[in-house]
């Protein structure tokens, strides 16, 4: 609780629009700074958490990509959402945390899988989870709930991972007919393109058989993966909790 | 320390910390057994690389042929080989494995795989990539690693056209699988960054900074006016169009996907025909000469006399010297080296005396317990062919271990 003298005189510091404190150089140098640490932490969390399933289109199947990318995913966008909304009062963190993901995952599939491996793009392209990220920042400024943000946002997200990456992996899902064989076209580039630490054994996918064409991304999965999404949303929230009481907090007063 | 600073030594840091830690993430795939673990895991012989010759170009075909063994004497501290995958050893997608075959049926996957078992494969590639690089046959089983076949080097030319990958789809579409959907993946990732980047400068205009003040004070209505949840509306619309819209798009440009196939299966036994038992009566190493000497009791069961070969282990032939062309790398003596007649049992001694033990790391006098295994062949005039596994501790003369050891020792010093 800020002294009554102290909250006076940011009062009018608010109303003066000073140009000597609250300059917007240090707005800009402020949201680089966050932007920077949110690549590099969103990257780091998701790469070991997440990472094959996110790495090869192979591995982006039905049962597994649909449950591990968003439930991992949402990590970090939930703690950034917290810190955001209590500190700032914006509804933005979720998507910041997913546009952050998708640039620092694009930065690495580009310089580090194509740029020095020489894997070909449409073999190692990141998902997205930026649509949902917007839902679950505006449904918390609508609601201004935790708990409702939980429940519908938190769900949400689970939910529409297969939808909002459903366009991506469509290419990748076209049979094709290989050594006598009915594979995905995904499958043929994991035949391919070789990867000499990544044998087929260890891929984690839902062991398909060819008639089972597909309808839709697997509603099983989807609903399985909003309700692990609840806690994952939560244990975001720890970590924003901490972040905001104790270090980003403290310095943010300071300044 | 000022704002800038605080800020820009934290952003230093997270991207060393991104930077460092993508490797760790990358190479979670399984690690080589050490040297000496691999003599007694698994042999490769007959390897062929056809055409055999150094000079490719882009695009170019070569066919790895050979065979090999998951010995019995597969060590009990690894773990037992029932998952394998028959691939290539090569730098990465700088080959495309275009065909496996094992026991002659084509293999999508990994196999079913058990110990005493051979495996016939066949792996046909393409070079993706110029340069110069090593290819090898592999054999990669799950928990123990990779174990690795003979290496072939090979030099390939950039082609003047640029490379393709042309693969027909089951709708008879022939695309280029080197750069097939990408545009559809780049396009919607745009169309979502889009409508993000659109909410975040939505906010991001206004001062930021100036908030927590505010909030501290708990002007909240002032912070997120009537106007900005409007605005929430109307973003949350779009996303959902959008969603809708990409769905629709999968659906109609992209119709009849299947999801990923996993097809593992068990090869088919080859057909083989022992006519040769082994025993192994002793096993010796000398150290200081890098000498293996292995005396065998070969009895012969088959109806034709038969001679000494060849002894394979891990990924090296060591060919009988009375039959080694000029080009043999590696050669062992057998004595005698003298015919097995039908329904003989007779003791040979076969001395193998190389360099490779020390250099491949494969016998390292430290070890506990160092043992031989491979494939001990013969053959019989008609060019009959038998092999069978043999495998024994190396017994060392602990004197010359100990001078070896102090050698070493001085040379590190
Ligand atoms: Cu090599």
């Amino acid at each position: 609780m800020g002294m009554p003298e102290q909250a006076q005189k940011s009062q009018q510091l608010v109303r003066q629009r000073s140009r000597f404190l609250l300059d917007r150089r240090y707005d800009a140098i402020f949201v680089f700074g966050v932007l920077f640490i949110v690549i590099g932490a969103a990257h780091v969390v998701f790469m070991l958490l997440a990472g094959d399933w996110d790495f090869w289109t192979d591995w982006k199947d039905r049962q597994w990509w649909p449950l591990m990318v968003p439930v991992m995913g949402l990590i970090v966008p939930s703690a950034l959402q917290y810190i955001a909304w209590t500190l700032l009062r914006l509804p933005i963190g979720a998507t910041l945390a997913a546009v952050c993901l998708v640039i620092g995952e694009w930065v690495n599939r580009f310089f580090n899988f194509h740029g020095w491996t020489d894997f070909p793009l449409n073999f190692v392209w990141p998902s997205t989870m930026v649509p949902t990220a917007i839902l679950l920042d505006v449904i918390l400024m609508w609601t201004n709930s935790w708990l409702l943000t939980t429940l519908f946002g938190a769900s949400l997200w689970g939910l529409l991972f297969g939808v909002e990456n459903m366009p991506l992996i469509a290419p990748f899902r076209i049979p094709v007919e290989y050594g006598g064989y009915v594979l995905s076209t995904a499958d043929v580039q994991g035949f391919q393109y070789l990867r000499t630490t990544t044998p087929e054994y260890i891929r984690i996918v839902e062991q398909g058989n060819f008639r089972a064409f597909l309808q839709q991304f697997s509603t099983v999965t989807a609903v399985a993966a909003a309700v692990i999404s609840f806690a994952s949303y939560w244990f975001g929230q720890l970590i924003g909790r901490v972040l905001a009481v104790l270090p980003i907090g403290k310095f943010m007063k300071q300044t | 320390m000022s704002i800038y600073k605080r800020f820009s030594l934290l952003g230093v840091l997270f991207i060393l910390m991104s930077v460092l830690t993508a490797p760790i993430a990358e190479a979670h795939g399984e690690n080589g057994l050490p040297g000496f673990l691999r003599l007694r895991t698994v042999t490769f012989f007959d390897v062929n690389f056809t055409p055999n010759q150094e000079q490719f170009k882009q695009g170019d075909e070569m066919t790895i042929t050979g065979k090999l063994k998951i010995l019995e004497s597969w060590p009990t501290n690894v773990a037992e080989p029932k998952v394998a995958y028959i691939s290539v050893d090569a730098p990465g997608p700088a080959v495309l494995v275009k065909e496996r075959w094992v026991n002659g049926e084509f293999t999508p996957g990994s196999i079913f795989v058990e110990k005493g078992k051979v495996y016939d494969f066949k792996v046909k590639v393409t070079f993706r990539k110029e340069g110069r690089y090593h290819v090898h046959p592999s054999l990669l089983v799950e928990h123990a690693g990779p174990l690795i076949g003979p290496g072939h080097w090979v030099d390939v030319k950039a082609s003047t056209t640029p490379f393709t990958n042309p693969i027909t789809l089951i709708n008879g579409k022939t695309v280029d699988l080197e750069k097939y959907g990408l545009g559809t993946v780049v396009g919607w990732h745009l169309i979502f960054f889009a409508i993000g980047a659109i909410w975040l400068v939505y906010w991001l205009v206004r001062p930021v900074l100036a908030r927590m003040l505010l909030v501290e004070q708990g002007k909240f209505s002032e912070l997120v006016s009537k106007r900005d949840k409007i605005a929430g509306a109307v973003i949350a619309v779009v996303v959902a169009m959008t969603l809708f819209g990409g769905y629709t798009y999968a659906k109609t440009a992209f119709p009849g996907g299947i999801p990923q196939q996993v097809y593992r299966f068990a090869p088919e036994d080859l057909k083989l025909n022992h006519f040769v038992t082994y025993k192994v009566e002793s096993a010796t190493y000398g150290p200081t000469t890098q000498t293996v000497v292995m005396k065998v009791l070969i009895t012969n069961h088959g109806s034709d006399p038969v001679r000494v070969t060849q002894f394979s282990t891990a990924y090296i032939d060591f060919v009988n010297k009375a039959l080694a062309k000029p080009d043999t790398e590696h050669v062992m003596t057998v004595s005698p080296d003298a015919r097995i007649t039908p329904g003989e049992t007779k003791s040979v001694e076969l001395t193998l005396q190389d360099e490779i033990w020390q250099k491949a790391n494969l016998l390292p006098i430290e070890e506990a317990q160092i043992s031989m295994a491979g494939l001990l062949f013969v053959q019989d005039d008609k060019g009959n062919r038998d092999f069978g596994t043999i495998a024994a501790p190396l017994k060392t003369d602990y004197q010359t271990i100990l001078e070896v050891l102090k050698k070493k020792e001085e040379f590190i010093r």
